[in-house]
Protein backbone atom coordinates (compact mmCIF):
# COMPACT_ATOMS: atom_id res chain seq x y z
CA UNK A 1 0.00 0.00 0.00
CA UNK A 2 2.80 2.37 1.01
CA UNK A 3 4.88 1.50 -2.04
CA UNK A 4 1.84 2.03 -4.29
CA UNK A 5 1.33 5.49 -2.79
CA UNK A 6 5.03 6.23 -3.33
CA UNK A 7 4.81 5.15 -6.95
CA UNK A 8 1.69 7.25 -7.48
CA UNK A 9 3.41 10.28 -5.92
CA UNK A 10 6.41 9.77 -8.19
CA UNK A 11 4.22 9.51 -11.27
CA UNK A 12 2.26 12.62 -10.30
CA UNK A 13 5.46 14.58 -9.60
CA UNK A 14 6.87 13.56 -12.98
CA UNK A 15 3.63 14.55 -14.72
CA UNK A 16 3.59 17.91 -12.97
CA UNK A 17 7.22 18.49 -13.88
CA UNK A 18 6.55 17.59 -17.49
CA UNK A 19 3.55 19.93 -17.57
CA UNK A 20 5.63 22.75 -16.11
CA UNK A 21 8.36 22.05 -18.62
CA UNK A 22 5.90 22.05 -21.49
CA UNK A 23 4.35 25.33 -20.30
CA UNK A 24 7.73 26.95 -19.76
CA UNK A 25 9.16 25.96 -23.11
CA UNK A 26 6.06 26.75 -25.16
CA UNK A 27 5.37 30.15 -23.62
CA UNK A 28 8.25 32.45 -24.22
CA UNK A 29 6.70 35.91 -24.13
CA UNK A 30 8.43 38.63 -26.09
CA UNK A 31 9.02 42.11 -24.80
CA UNK A 32 10.99 45.09 -26.01
CA UNK A 33 10.14 47.08 -22.89
CA UNK A 34 12.50 46.25 -20.01
CA UNK A 35 9.92 47.37 -17.42
CA UNK A 36 7.63 44.55 -18.60
CA UNK A 37 10.09 41.98 -17.32
CA UNK A 38 9.22 42.58 -13.69
CA UNK A 39 5.51 42.38 -14.47
CA UNK A 40 5.95 38.67 -15.22
CA UNK A 41 6.11 38.11 -11.48
CA UNK A 42 4.10 39.40 -8.54
CA UNK A 43 6.02 37.44 -5.96
CA UNK A 44 7.59 38.70 -2.76
CA UNK A 45 10.97 38.11 -4.37
CA UNK A 46 11.71 38.05 -8.09
CA UNK A 47 15.04 36.80 -9.35
CA UNK A 48 15.89 38.18 -12.79
CA UNK A 49 18.63 36.29 -14.58
CA UNK A 50 19.92 37.77 -17.85
CA UNK A 51 21.42 35.14 -20.14
CA UNK A 52 21.89 33.96 -23.72
CA UNK A 53 22.41 30.60 -25.38
CA UNK A 54 25.82 31.76 -26.66
CA UNK A 55 27.00 32.79 -23.19
CA UNK A 56 28.99 29.87 -21.78
CA UNK A 57 28.88 30.90 -18.08
CA UNK A 58 25.14 31.58 -18.40
CA UNK A 59 24.56 28.06 -19.64
CA UNK A 60 26.86 26.68 -16.94
CA UNK A 61 24.73 28.15 -14.14
CA UNK A 62 21.40 27.04 -15.55
CA UNK A 63 21.22 23.75 -13.66
CA UNK A 64 21.83 25.65 -10.43
CA UNK A 65 19.06 28.11 -11.27
CA UNK A 66 16.75 25.20 -12.00
CA UNK A 67 17.64 23.82 -8.57
CA UNK A 68 16.87 27.16 -6.94
CA UNK A 69 13.52 27.29 -8.73
CA UNK A 70 12.66 23.80 -7.52
CA UNK A 71 13.72 24.67 -3.96
CA UNK A 72 11.37 27.66 -3.82
CA UNK A 73 8.50 26.08 -5.74
CA UNK A 74 6.12 26.52 -2.79
CA UNK A 75 7.54 29.85 -1.65
CA UNK A 76 6.77 33.39 -2.73
CA UNK A 77 9.82 33.50 -4.97
CA UNK A 78 9.90 33.52 -8.75
CA UNK A 79 12.76 33.20 -11.18
CA UNK A 80 12.56 35.02 -14.50
CA UNK A 81 15.14 34.38 -17.19
CA UNK A 82 15.69 37.11 -19.77
CA UNK A 83 17.12 35.81 -23.03
CA UNK A 84 19.40 38.24 -24.85
CA UNK A 85 19.67 36.05 -27.93
CA UNK A 86 17.70 38.52 -30.01
CA UNK A 87 20.21 41.37 -29.65
CA UNK A 88 22.55 39.69 -32.11
CA UNK A 89 21.91 39.48 -35.86
CA UNK A 90 19.58 36.69 -36.91
CA UNK A 91 16.03 36.03 -37.99
CA UNK A 92 13.82 36.55 -34.93
CA UNK A 93 11.49 33.59 -35.27
CA UNK A 94 14.36 31.19 -35.90
CA UNK A 95 16.36 32.54 -32.95
CA UNK A 96 13.34 32.39 -30.69
CA UNK A 97 12.63 28.82 -31.75
CA UNK A 98 16.24 27.96 -30.93
CA UNK A 99 15.87 29.47 -27.46
CA UNK A 100 12.66 27.51 -26.85
CA UNK A 101 14.32 24.26 -27.90
CA UNK A 102 17.29 25.10 -25.73
CA UNK A 103 15.10 25.72 -22.67
CA UNK A 104 13.18 22.50 -23.23
CA UNK A 105 16.38 20.49 -23.65
CA UNK A 106 17.75 21.97 -20.43
CA UNK A 107 14.44 21.24 -18.66
CA UNK A 108 14.14 24.82 -17.53
CA UNK A 109 10.86 25.22 -15.67
CA UNK A 110 11.17 28.82 -14.53
CA UNK A 111 9.66 31.61 -16.57
CA UNK A 112 11.64 33.14 -19.39
CA UNK A 113 11.18 36.29 -21.41
CA UNK A 114 12.50 36.79 -24.93
CA UNK A 115 13.88 40.33 -24.96
CA UNK A 116 13.57 42.09 -28.31
CA UNK A 117 14.49 45.64 -27.33
CA UNK A 118 17.79 47.47 -27.45
CA UNK A 119 20.48 46.19 -25.16
CA UNK A 120 21.26 49.74 -23.99
CA UNK A 121 17.65 50.12 -22.75
CA UNK A 122 17.90 46.92 -20.73
CA UNK A 123 21.29 47.99 -19.37
CA UNK A 124 19.81 51.32 -18.27
CA UNK A 125 16.80 49.65 -16.66
CA UNK A 126 18.77 47.00 -14.80
CA UNK A 127 21.80 49.26 -14.31
CA UNK A 128 24.39 46.82 -15.60
CA UNK A 129 27.20 47.10 -18.09
CA UNK A 130 26.26 44.41 -20.55
CA UNK A 131 28.27 41.57 -19.09
CA UNK A 132 26.23 38.41 -18.58
CA UNK A 133 25.22 36.41 -16.71
CA UNK A 134 23.82 38.83 -14.21
CA UNK A 135 21.27 37.91 -11.55
CA UNK A 136 19.28 40.57 -9.72
CA UNK A 137 16.80 40.07 -6.89
CA UNK A 138 13.84 42.46 -6.64
CA UNK A 139 11.10 42.83 -4.06
CA UNK A 140 7.42 43.03 -4.97
CA UNK A 141 7.65 46.80 -5.40
CA UNK A 142 10.44 46.39 -7.95
CA UNK A 143 13.16 47.57 -5.58
CA UNK A 144 16.50 45.91 -6.11
CA UNK A 145 17.68 43.93 -3.08
CA UNK A 146 20.82 42.21 -4.35
CA UNK A 147 22.76 41.40 -7.50
CA UNK A 148 25.43 38.99 -8.66
CA UNK A 149 27.52 39.75 -11.71
CA UNK A 150 28.81 36.41 -12.96
CA UNK A 151 27.88 32.84 -12.15
CA UNK A 152 25.58 32.08 -9.22
CA UNK A 153 25.53 28.78 -7.37
CA UNK A 154 22.47 26.94 -6.16
CA UNK A 155 23.61 26.93 -2.53
CA UNK A 156 24.66 30.57 -2.58
CA UNK A 157 21.48 31.86 -4.20
CA UNK A 158 19.23 29.75 -1.94
CA UNK A 159 21.02 31.10 1.12
CA UNK A 160 20.70 34.66 -0.13
CA UNK A 161 16.99 34.28 -0.94
CA UNK A 162 16.23 32.63 2.39
CA UNK A 163 17.90 35.50 4.21
CA UNK A 164 15.92 38.02 2.17
CA UNK A 165 12.68 36.13 2.82
CA UNK A 166 13.42 36.09 6.55
CA UNK A 167 14.14 39.81 6.54
CA UNK A 168 10.90 40.58 4.75
CA UNK A 169 8.71 38.66 7.23
CA UNK B 1 65.01 48.76 -0.67
CA UNK B 2 65.37 46.99 -3.99
CA UNK B 3 62.69 44.52 -2.91
CA UNK B 4 60.35 47.38 -1.95
CA UNK B 5 60.94 49.09 -5.28
CA UNK B 6 60.29 45.82 -7.12
CA UNK B 7 57.10 45.26 -5.10
CA UNK B 8 55.91 48.75 -5.99
CA UNK B 9 56.70 48.15 -9.65
CA UNK B 10 54.88 44.80 -9.58
CA UNK B 11 51.89 46.45 -7.93
CA UNK B 12 51.80 49.20 -10.54
CA UNK B 13 51.82 46.57 -13.31
CA UNK B 14 49.09 44.58 -11.61
CA UNK B 15 46.81 47.49 -10.86
CA UNK B 16 47.37 49.00 -14.28
CA UNK B 17 45.51 46.02 -15.71
CA UNK B 18 42.17 47.23 -14.38
CA UNK B 19 39.78 49.74 -15.78
CA UNK B 20 40.11 53.32 -14.82
CA UNK B 21 37.24 55.74 -15.32
CA UNK B 22 35.78 55.68 -18.80
CA UNK B 23 37.29 58.61 -20.69
CA UNK B 24 34.79 61.11 -22.04
CA UNK B 25 34.57 63.90 -24.56
CA UNK B 26 37.07 66.58 -23.64
CA UNK B 27 39.60 64.17 -22.11
CA UNK B 28 43.06 63.75 -23.61
CA UNK B 29 43.50 60.42 -25.37
CA UNK B 30 46.35 58.30 -24.00
CA UNK B 31 49.14 57.34 -26.40
CA UNK B 32 50.02 53.69 -26.90
CA UNK B 33 52.42 51.44 -28.70
CA UNK B 34 51.23 47.90 -29.32
CA UNK B 35 51.97 44.98 -31.63
CA UNK B 36 49.94 44.56 -34.79
CA UNK B 37 48.76 40.96 -35.05
CA UNK B 38 48.68 41.22 -38.84
CA UNK B 39 52.47 41.44 -39.18
CA UNK B 40 53.99 41.41 -35.70
CA UNK B 41 55.19 45.00 -36.05
CA UNK B 42 54.77 47.69 -33.41
CA UNK B 43 52.24 50.43 -34.05
CA UNK B 44 52.34 53.68 -32.14
CA UNK B 45 49.43 56.04 -31.68
CA UNK B 46 50.52 59.54 -30.81
CA UNK B 47 47.46 61.67 -30.14
CA UNK B 48 47.53 65.18 -31.56
CA UNK B 49 49.20 63.88 -34.70
CA UNK B 50 46.95 66.07 -36.81
CA UNK B 51 44.57 63.24 -37.77
CA UNK B 52 41.19 62.18 -36.54
CA UNK B 53 41.60 58.74 -35.01
CA UNK B 54 39.23 55.96 -34.02
CA UNK B 55 40.27 53.57 -31.26
CA UNK B 56 38.02 50.53 -30.97
CA UNK B 57 38.44 47.92 -28.27
CA UNK B 58 37.22 44.67 -29.75
CA UNK B 59 38.17 41.01 -29.73
CA UNK B 60 37.99 37.65 -31.50
CA UNK B 61 35.35 35.75 -29.58
CA UNK B 62 32.71 38.07 -28.11
CA UNK B 63 29.44 37.61 -30.02
CA UNK B 64 28.88 41.39 -30.05
CA UNK B 65 32.34 42.03 -31.48
CA UNK B 66 31.71 39.37 -34.09
CA UNK B 67 28.37 40.93 -34.92
CA UNK B 68 30.09 44.28 -35.48
CA UNK B 69 33.17 42.91 -37.31
CA UNK B 70 32.00 43.62 -40.84
CA UNK B 71 30.65 46.99 -39.77
CA UNK B 72 34.01 47.99 -38.24
CA UNK B 73 35.83 46.90 -41.39
CA UNK B 74 33.46 48.82 -43.66
CA UNK B 75 33.68 51.92 -41.46
CA UNK B 76 37.46 51.61 -41.54
CA UNK B 77 37.51 51.36 -45.33
CA UNK B 78 35.12 54.29 -45.73
CA UNK B 79 36.79 56.69 -43.30
CA UNK B 80 40.44 55.76 -43.78
CA UNK B 81 39.89 56.98 -47.33
CA UNK B 82 38.97 60.34 -45.79
CA UNK B 83 42.16 60.51 -43.75
CA UNK B 84 40.87 59.02 -40.50
CA UNK B 85 43.17 56.58 -38.68
CA UNK B 86 41.67 53.39 -37.24
CA UNK B 87 43.13 51.24 -34.47
CA UNK B 88 41.41 48.04 -33.35
CA UNK B 89 42.70 46.84 -29.99
CA UNK B 90 42.15 43.44 -28.42
CA UNK B 91 42.45 43.91 -24.63
CA UNK B 92 41.44 40.41 -23.54
CA UNK B 93 43.74 38.16 -21.57
CA UNK B 94 44.80 35.35 -23.85
CA UNK B 95 46.15 33.22 -21.00
CA UNK B 96 42.69 32.67 -19.56
CA UNK B 97 41.08 32.95 -23.00
CA UNK B 98 43.25 31.31 -25.68
CA UNK B 99 40.78 32.35 -28.36
CA UNK B 100 42.14 35.88 -27.94
CA UNK B 101 45.73 34.95 -28.82
CA UNK B 102 47.83 36.88 -31.28
CA UNK B 103 47.74 33.88 -33.63
CA UNK B 104 43.93 33.87 -33.64
CA UNK B 105 43.93 37.64 -34.09
CA UNK B 106 46.14 37.25 -37.14
CA UNK B 107 43.79 34.64 -38.64
CA UNK B 108 40.75 36.83 -38.00
CA UNK B 109 42.28 40.00 -39.37
CA UNK B 110 43.45 38.11 -42.43
CA UNK B 111 40.08 36.42 -43.02
CA UNK B 112 38.21 39.71 -42.61
CA UNK B 113 40.86 41.70 -44.49
CA UNK B 114 41.33 44.29 -41.76
CA UNK B 115 42.52 47.49 -43.44
CA UNK B 116 43.70 48.84 -40.07
CA UNK B 117 46.04 47.53 -37.36
CA UNK B 118 44.64 44.87 -35.03
CA UNK B 119 46.66 45.43 -31.88
CA UNK B 120 47.22 43.20 -28.87
CA UNK B 121 46.90 44.94 -25.52
CA UNK B 122 48.35 41.90 -23.79
CA UNK B 123 48.26 43.30 -20.26
CA UNK B 124 44.98 45.21 -20.79
CA UNK B 125 46.82 48.39 -19.78
CA UNK B 126 45.62 50.53 -22.67
CA UNK B 127 42.01 49.42 -22.10
CA UNK B 128 42.46 50.43 -18.47
CA UNK B 129 43.78 53.85 -19.43
CA UNK B 130 40.83 54.51 -21.73
CA UNK B 131 38.40 53.07 -19.22
CA UNK B 132 37.03 50.70 -21.82
CA UNK B 133 34.50 48.34 -20.26
CA UNK B 134 33.30 46.11 -23.02
CA UNK B 135 34.05 44.88 -26.52
CA UNK B 136 33.28 46.64 -28.78
CA UNK B 137 33.86 50.05 -27.23
CA UNK B 138 34.77 53.00 -29.46
CA UNK B 139 36.62 56.27 -28.85
CA UNK B 140 37.01 59.03 -31.44
CA UNK B 141 39.95 61.37 -31.01
CA UNK B 142 40.32 64.67 -32.82
CA UNK B 143 43.43 66.01 -34.50
CA UNK B 144 44.54 67.71 -31.28
CA UNK B 145 44.37 64.49 -29.26
CA UNK B 146 41.09 65.22 -27.49
CA UNK B 147 38.30 62.63 -27.30
CA UNK B 148 35.15 63.81 -29.06
CA UNK B 149 33.02 60.67 -28.83
CA UNK B 150 32.96 57.48 -26.83
CA UNK B 151 30.50 54.63 -26.64
CA UNK B 152 28.88 52.21 -29.06
CA UNK B 153 29.46 51.95 -32.78
CA UNK B 154 25.74 51.76 -33.56
CA UNK B 155 22.87 51.40 -31.12
CA UNK B 156 22.08 47.88 -32.32
CA UNK B 157 24.13 44.90 -33.40
CA UNK B 158 21.30 44.11 -35.82
CA UNK B 159 21.79 46.27 -38.92
CA UNK B 160 18.05 46.36 -39.65
CA UNK B 161 17.32 47.77 -36.17
CA UNK B 162 19.98 50.44 -36.20
CA UNK B 163 18.55 53.86 -35.31
CA UNK B 164 21.65 55.69 -34.16
CA UNK B 165 24.91 55.29 -36.05
CA UNK B 166 26.84 57.18 -33.41
CA UNK B 167 30.41 56.48 -34.50
CA UNK B 168 29.93 57.41 -38.17
CA UNK B 169 27.78 60.41 -37.15
CA UNK B 170 30.62 61.66 -34.94
CA UNK B 171 33.15 61.19 -37.73
CA UNK B 172 30.94 62.94 -40.28
CA UNK B 173 30.53 65.89 -37.93
CA UNK B 174 34.23 66.14 -37.21
CA UNK B 175 35.18 65.88 -40.87
CA UNK B 176 32.68 68.66 -41.61
CA UNK B 177 34.16 70.72 -38.73
CA UNK B 178 30.85 70.56 -36.88
CA UNK B 179 30.32 69.86 -33.19
CA UNK B 180 29.61 66.21 -32.45
CA UNK B 181 25.93 66.06 -31.50
CA UNK B 182 26.14 62.93 -29.36
CA UNK B 183 29.45 62.83 -27.54
CA UNK B 184 28.70 59.80 -25.40
CA UNK B 185 26.63 56.65 -25.49
CA UNK B 186 26.57 53.53 -23.40
CA UNK B 187 28.79 50.95 -25.07
CA UNK B 188 27.35 47.46 -24.97
CA UNK B 189 29.00 44.12 -25.45
CA UNK B 190 31.04 41.57 -23.55
CA UNK B 191 32.95 42.51 -20.44
CA UNK B 192 36.67 42.89 -21.06
CA UNK B 193 38.57 39.82 -19.87
CA UNK B 194 41.13 41.64 -17.75
CA UNK B 195 44.55 40.23 -17.26
CA UNK B 196 44.55 38.64 -13.81
CA UNK B 197 46.46 40.35 -11.03
CA UNK B 198 50.10 39.32 -10.98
Amino acid sequence: MVSMRKTLTRVLTTLLLLAALEASASSLPETRNPAEILKVSNSKLTVVNVWATWCIPCVAEMDDLRGVDAHFRDADVRLVGVSLDDVLPGERSATKAKVKTFLAARRVTYRNVYYTGKLAALEDFLRFEGGIPITIIFDRAGKELARTQGIVTKAGLIRQLEQLLKRSR
Amino acid sequence: MIRAAFALFALSIATASFAGPELAAGDKAPAFSLTDARNGKPVTFRPADGRISVVIFTCNTCPYSKAFEDRIVSLGRAYMGKGVAFYAINPNDDVQYPGESMKKMKSLSSAKKYPFPYLKDASSVVAGQYGARVTPHAFVVDATGVIQYRGYIDDSAKPEEREHTALSDALDSMLAKRKVATAASRAFGCSIKWKKKA
